[in-house]
Order: C-alpha cells, then structure tokens, then sequence
C-alpha cells in the first residue's frame, strides 16, 4: 500500500499497537520494548509483516498448544486480545520477551475463539440412482423436455 | 426390504403397517372408483370419445389427490382423538442422559445474521436447561455469497458466542462456492466433522427447536439404534402478515391431523422435510451421498429438494424414518406474502419436478416412491386442474358454437337427446368440497380439544369463525396459487431452471407494482374467462365464480394479505388467534430479545469498510480466512481497481463504491486488509 510505504518504521510499528488498542504512555512503553528488543527482526519495507513475525514467535512460544495455521495464530491472539482489553489491562508486558505471565494465557484461552474444531475427514460416497430398464422411456422423455 | 428385517427395524408386526395402508390407499381407490362410475355416466353422452377419456383421465387424477388427502386426514383425526402414540419406536425417559454428541446445523445462504444467531442463542439457552447442553455443538454452515452479508456473519457469530454458554461450542464456517447448494453444504460438514458425530440435527434459517425437543430426539435416536430419521412436524410461527397469518393458523387447526395422518400410513418409511430434523450420521454418510443427475437442469444436475432424495435413500440402506407428531416445540417462520410463498414454490416446485426421475429409479422402497409422488402431484395436480376446468369450458362453448343435432341421418322416429346428469355432477361437486372441508373441521375439533384455554383465542365461536373465513380466504387463493403452479410446471417442462436466491422472511408488504407485474396475467385470464363464460356459457357463470373471481382480483388479494395491517386487523378482532400467539413460547420470546440486543450492535459499515476500519472485526475475519478458504480464483485487474478504490477510501475518505467481485478480491486479501487496518492509526 503507497499510504503505508512513505511512513517512518517507528510510525507505523505505532499505528500498529494503536489497532492494538495501545495509546498513552503505553503506547510509548510498547514501541520501546519492541524497537529495544526486537530492532534486527524489523523490516523497512515491511514493518507489518515484521510485527505479526514477532507476534508469532511470542505466541508459539508462550501458547504451545495452539493448532491453529501460522497465520491464524496471529490474527486469533489479536481478537482475543482486544476482547480482554489487553492493553489496558497487561500494557506492553504482552510484547516483552520475559514479561508475558501465565494469567495472559489463560485468560486469552477462555476466550473461546475456535471457529471450527479440527478436520476428521471421512468422505461420502456418491450413491447411484439408475432409472429402473422398463422405464427408461420415461426418462428419455424428460430428456425431450430439457434445453440444450 | 424383506418383512422380517422390517421387524427388527421398527419394532411392529408388518401385518399391521400393511394394514394400515391397505385401510388409507384402499379407500381411497375405492372412493375414486365409486366417484369415477358416477362421473363416466354424468358426463354429457353427446361428447367425443377422446373428451370423454380425456374428462375421465383429468377427473381421475384430481379426485384421487382430494381422496389421499381426505382419508389420510380421518385416520390422523383417529388417532389424535384416541390420543395414540406412533406405534413402533421406543419412547424412552426424558431424564435418559445422552452417551453420544450431536451437531446441531445452520446452513445460511444470504440470510440476516442476527436473526440466525439470536435463534441459536434462543436454542442454545435452551439446551442449557436440560443439563446436557454439553453432548451438543452448533455449526453455522454459511453458503453466503455476498461479501456483505459474510463479514456480518462473521461478526454476529463473534458477539453470539460471547453471550452463549462456554458448554456448547458455536462454530462458523463459510465455503467459498457454494457447490451443491444445501445438501453440499451438509455433505461438506459431514466429510470433515462428521465422524465426530453420531447425530446431526439440520435446521433452516428461521427454524427454532426447543432444548427438550432436541433432547428427545437425540434420546429417540440413541433408543433407536435403526433410525436414520426422526422428522419434528415444524409449526409455524411469529407471522405478522394477514397471509402468514392465515397459514400459521391453518398449521396449527390442520396440521396435527394432516401430519398424524401420514404418520399412521407412513410408520417407519416416513419422509424428511430438509429441516428440524434429527439425522444419524452414519446412516447419511452411508447411503446420502447425492449424484449429479445426468443432463442438464432442470431435471438433470444438482439435486434441488435433497430432503426427499435422502430420506428415500436411507431407507433404500436399511434404516428406519420416522416423522413424530408427538415432538412439540419446533418452529419455522411462514413466508409473510403470496409472492413469496410463490418464490418459494417456484424452487420447490422444480425440485419435486426432478423427483419424477428419481421415482424411477432402483432399489427404493415402495412407501419412498409414493412420497415422491405425492411432492410431484402437489405441484402437477394444478395443470391438471386447469386442464380439467379448461376441457369442461369448451365442452360448453362447443355446445354453444355447434348445436347438439337432434335428428340424425338416418331416420329415426325420437330425436337424439344429448343426456347431461346434472343432479349426478352437482353431487359430485359436492362430495368433493366436503372431503376439502371436512378435514379442516375434523382439525378444528382436534384443536378445540387441546387448548384448555379456550377463551384466549376467541372461544369456540372465535376458532370457527377463523376457520370459516379461511376456507373463503384460501379458496379465492386457490385459483391464483394454481396459475402460479401451472406456469412454474410448465416453465420447468420447457426447460427453465430456477437460480437460488435467498428467501424473504421479513415483512415488507407487496407494493402495487410488484403485484402488478405478478398477477396481471392472472386478472387477464380471469376477466377473459368471466366475459367468455357470461356470453357464451351462461349456466356455469356461477360455477366457475369462485374461480374467475380470485383470479379477477388477485391484485388486491395478493396485496391485501401482504399486510401487517390486516394480520392485526384480524387479530384484534380475534380471527386466526392461536395460542402461541396470545402467549409466545419461552424460546421465540427469548430469541426476540436476542435480536434486539444483537441488531443494537449493529452498524452503519457493512464488508470491506467494516473490516478496514473495525480492529477486531479485521483481525477475526483473517483469522478465520483460515477455514472460509481456498481463495477462489480472483482476476488481477479487479484485485488491482479494488486495491485503488481501497487507496483512495483509506488517503480520501472517498466512499470505496466496490463491485461484488471487488469486494470478495479484497476479503481474500489477508495482507492487504491489515495493512490498511493499521494504516488508519497512521
């Protein structure tokens, strides 16, 4: 996106938290933390892409039981997130690497936000439905009466 | 099936179901032939042999329809007075706890989210009550196509499972094409989900089941271990408008004798209405995998009215099907106009058309072929109608246009005198009205009996006098429901396929034009055949009046009962009362106060807009993108002008105006809907 390339890193890893619900101090505090603990892992030309990169290693690492895809991951620790009001309520603990505590992952978890249980593919066969040989005729008509 | 398997399957002596239909399908051709000998020896002897085998084969067909319905309805009226239970399947106790999960399913397709959700919240609540909410999960299987409508499901199913019991899981997931339409949307849940299920309960949109009806079926189920269907006779409810009031009321009056008399005749063999419905897993993945019907719709291709197909094709697997009068408590919505009513049947029609090829084929049971039967003579029955009223005209304009001859040829000393018994096809007619009638009166008995609360519904006097001018009602819509049919069979014969759009529940009122552009041809027909008749075929002129008039005034018939107005015309003046009305169930009360506090949280963006700019809804759409998956194939040039129009929404603040397909290119775009979600923060 143009709007987002002609942006400064420390710009947009603000907007970020702020869709994070950061603002205030915390706001300062988190971008701190990120820019001092993370600053090798943050990409110039994609800074967003950088931050769920960081998100990510914070949730593989703090949520091991989570199954959901990579992408997923992230997007899920967002909304559960923002329904607890973590900003507020954990502040830039969340994004320091030995801060995160054990409450944040329990009540993140009973967020509940598992839109679909795992697969258990079993397929259906596709059962046969032949017209009975002494009416055929009857389906030849209907035949008659479709276009095409 | 061999008589002695049938035994183990439903637990009853076959001697005594073939009894039973031996009473209903013998009585009926028994009272068709007795109707048929008086009809051959009434019809006018001057007629050709072709009109008179025509008029016989015609007259045939709509007695024998009228005669099924009739008897069918006694022998329900029978055994709701006797206050019999189905014979055959093992009732169990309501405190029976459940070894087995069940999945209750949602298909949506296009279909307001919040009144979905607030029925399942309604449900789900429900289910709570009776302990053992925890054996159930409820999946929204959306086949939603617009982007709108998607990312509204989306958001309404995060507030609904907030609010719902952490005791039974909301799931939501939504296919990217809709392949196969409903029954594809329940096979694909069944080939991924499927096996961690026994039983699945498949709803419709407005479909409302109490918590203990869901109980009892699983509980049935697991008592039953040959069941593969249990049907719950569907009541309909909440209607507003004078049409889905009148239908409402005549589901209540007549629907317990109509679904009790299949249910006498049908016993284990019965059939499956597509919805509030148990269905054992196992016994649909086995035997309900739907083929692609050879050619092209609209009797080839997909299979439109599924239901039918798989109820016939568990029972060609050796499982029992079960439609239980007994279960109380299951609700759908009726369909608040005649045009929509119409719509409906115009699918469902095509549907039942299909079925003729399918009543043809292999293996099935007999009872399943009479069933599709009975789907194809509903919508056949009305050309056929119309070819029978239509014969009996030129019958009498041909003896206006061309005289009987009295004296023949060759030389006779009496004149020939063309014989008419009208006394003979007065009596007939009359028979004919009575075993309509009398069926809804049979209902009114039934009905009167089982409300202890009379006085709240108007009294004996109030629940007659509905009855009464429902039959007028219904039989000025009559003439107009079977031009609608008569054209939707032949449109589907010339080989007119029916698209799939969702259907309208909400009350809107037919406006003038709508009803102008649907029964105009309706009014013409009418008018024509009322100037026709007066002119040239004087004596039938009042015969053929409730005919010609319904047709004449379709226009105001279609839009009158349209109308909330004259619902609540009717309801303060005590017509069509009915006791849910006076009192509603707990659970539509409940789901009432759910879509009022879901519709509260509702907003003004709707798709993209609301995903760009909502932070939670942008997170949990991608996080759901997971699932809702594969991207479908999206062309570059309609992803690149959506991306400008998304630039420019996101600099300007110019409205993004973006076409169907730009929209679904940018709810695709997992990356593309963060960054402009964090770029609104800058």
């Amino acid at each position: 996106m143009a709007a987002i390339k002609v942006q400064s890193l420390n710009d947009i890893t603000e907007a970020y938290f702020k869709s994070l619900g950061f603002n205030g101090s915390g706001l300062k505090n988190v971008v701190k933390n990120i820019m001092q603990e993370y600053a090798g892992k943050l990409k110039d030309n994609d800074v967003i892409g950088s931050l769920d990169g960081i998100l990510l290693e914070i949730i593989k690492k703090n949520f091991p039981d989570n199954k959901f895809p990579n992408e997923q991951k992230v997007a899920w620790f967002k909304v559960a997130f923002m329904l607890n009001d973590g900003a507020k309520r954990w502040g830039a603990d969340v994004f320091s690497k030995d801060k995160f505590k054990s409450d944040i992952v329990e009540a993140l978890n009973k967020s509940n936000l598992v839109n679909v249980p795992e697969y258990k593919i079993s397929y259906m066969e596709v059962q046969k439905i032949e017209t009975v040989a002494p009416l055929r005729f009857l389906d030849r008509l209907l035949h008659l009466f479709r276009k095409g | 099936m061999a008589d002695a398997n049938r035994c183990n399957l439903i637990n009853l002596n076959p001697e005594r179901v073939r009894n039973r239909r031996v009473k209903v399908f013998g009585l009926m051709f028994f009272s068709t032939l007795l109707a048929t000998l008086k009809w051959v020896s009434s019809i006018p002897t001057d007629s050709s042999l072709p009109t008179k085998i025509l008029m016989t084969v015609l007259f045939i067909l709509t007695f024998a329809w009228i005669a099924l319905f009739f008897w069918s309805s006694v022998f329900g009226f029978i055994e709701l007075w006797k206050r019999r239970d189905i014979p055959g399947i093992k009732w169990v106790n309501e405190k029976t706890r459940l070894s087995t999960r069940t999945a209750i399913l949602m298909p949506v397709y296009n279909e307001s989210s919040v009144g979905v959700f607030a029925n399942l919240l309604a449900m789900a609540e429900s289910l709570e009550k009776t302990q053992q909410a925890e054996s159930f999960d409820i999946f929204v299987l959306s086949d939603t196509t617009n982007p709108k409508v998607w990312v509204e499901e989306e958001k309404t199913w995060l507030e609904a499972r907030q609010k719902m019991s952490s005791k039974i899981n909301l799931y939501y997931r939504r296919r990217p094409k809709n392949i196969s339409r409903k029954s594809g949307n329940i096979e694909d849940f069944c080939n991924k989900w499927g096996a961690n299920y026994e039983f699945m309960i498949v709803l419709d949109a407005d479909s409302l089941l109490n918590g203990s009806t869901m109980l009892k079926m699983a509980q049935l189920m697991e008592a039953n271990p040959k069941t593969g269907i249990i049907q719950a006779p569907p009541m309909c409810l909440n209607g507003n408008s004078m049409f889905a009031r009148i239908q409402q009321f005549a589901g209540k009056v007549y629907g317990p004798i109509v679904a009790a008399g299949l249910a006498y005749w049908q016993v284990g063999d019965s059939n499956y209405w597509g919805h509030n419905a148990i269905i054992r897993v196992k016994a649909f993945m086995e035997c309900c995998g739907l083929p692609i019907l050879k050619g092209k719709a609209p009797f080839g291709g997909f299979i439109l009215s599924h239901d039918f197909v798989e109820a016939a094709l568990i029972r060609r697997g050796g499982w029992a099907a079960w439609l239980l009068p007994e279960l109380k408590g299951s609700y759908e919505e009726c369909p608040p106009t005649m045009i929509d009513f119409a719509t409906r049947d115009r699918r469902w029609c095509q549907g039942n058309m299909q079925h003729i090829k399918i009543l043809i084929s292999k293996g099935l049971h007999p009872v399943s072929r009479v069933h599709f039967t009975i789907g194809i003579m509903s919508y056949l029955s009305s050309p056929i109608w119309l070819c029978f009223l239509l014969v009996g005209l030129m019958i009498a304009l041909g003896n206006e246009f061309f005289p009987p001859v009295y004296f023949e040829e060759v030389r006779t000393l009496f004149p020939v005198w063309p014989i008419f018994d009208k006394l003979g096809t007065i009596l007939l007619f009359v028979i004919s009205m009575l075993m309509l009638i009398l069926p809804k009166f049979m209902g009114l008995i039934i009905y009167m009996r089982e409300n202890e609360d009379k006085e709240s519904i108007g009294g004996k006097w109030g629940a007659s006098k509905s009855v009464l001018v429902e039959i007028l009602i219904s039989a000025l819509m009559a003439p107009i429901m079977m031009m609608f049919q008569s054209k939707f069979v032949l449109d589907i014969f010339a080989g007119n396929s029916v698209s799939w759009s969702a259907q309208n529940r909400d009350d809107h009122g037919t406006s003038f034009k709508e009803a102008v552009d649907r029964h105009i041809w309706h009014m013409s027909l009418g008018f024509i055949a009322m100037i026709v008749i007066w002119l040239y075929a004087h004596s039938l002129f009042w015969w053929m009046l409730p005919i010609t008039l319904g047709l004449v005034f379709s226009i105001p018939i279609s839009m009158i009962t349209s109308r909330v107005a004259g619902g609540s015309f009717f309801r303060r003046n005590k017509y069509f009362l009915i006791p849910e009305e006076v009192k509603l169930p707990h659970i539509l009360q409940r789901s009432q106060s759910f879509e009022t506090e879901l519709a509260q949280k509702n907003c003004d963006k709707k798709g993209v807009e609301l995903v760009v700019d909502d932070v939670i809804i942008n997170a949990l759409h991608i996080m759901m993108l997971q699932v809702n998956g594969p991207s479908p194939e999206i062309d570059p040039e309609v992803l690149e002008n959506a991306q400008i129009k998304l630039d420019n929404y996101i600099k300007h603040q110019r409205p993004m105006d973006l076409s169907r397909d730009e929209e679904i290119a940018l709810l695709y775009n997992a990356e593309l809907l963060r960054a402009a979600n964090v770029s609104n923060f800058l």
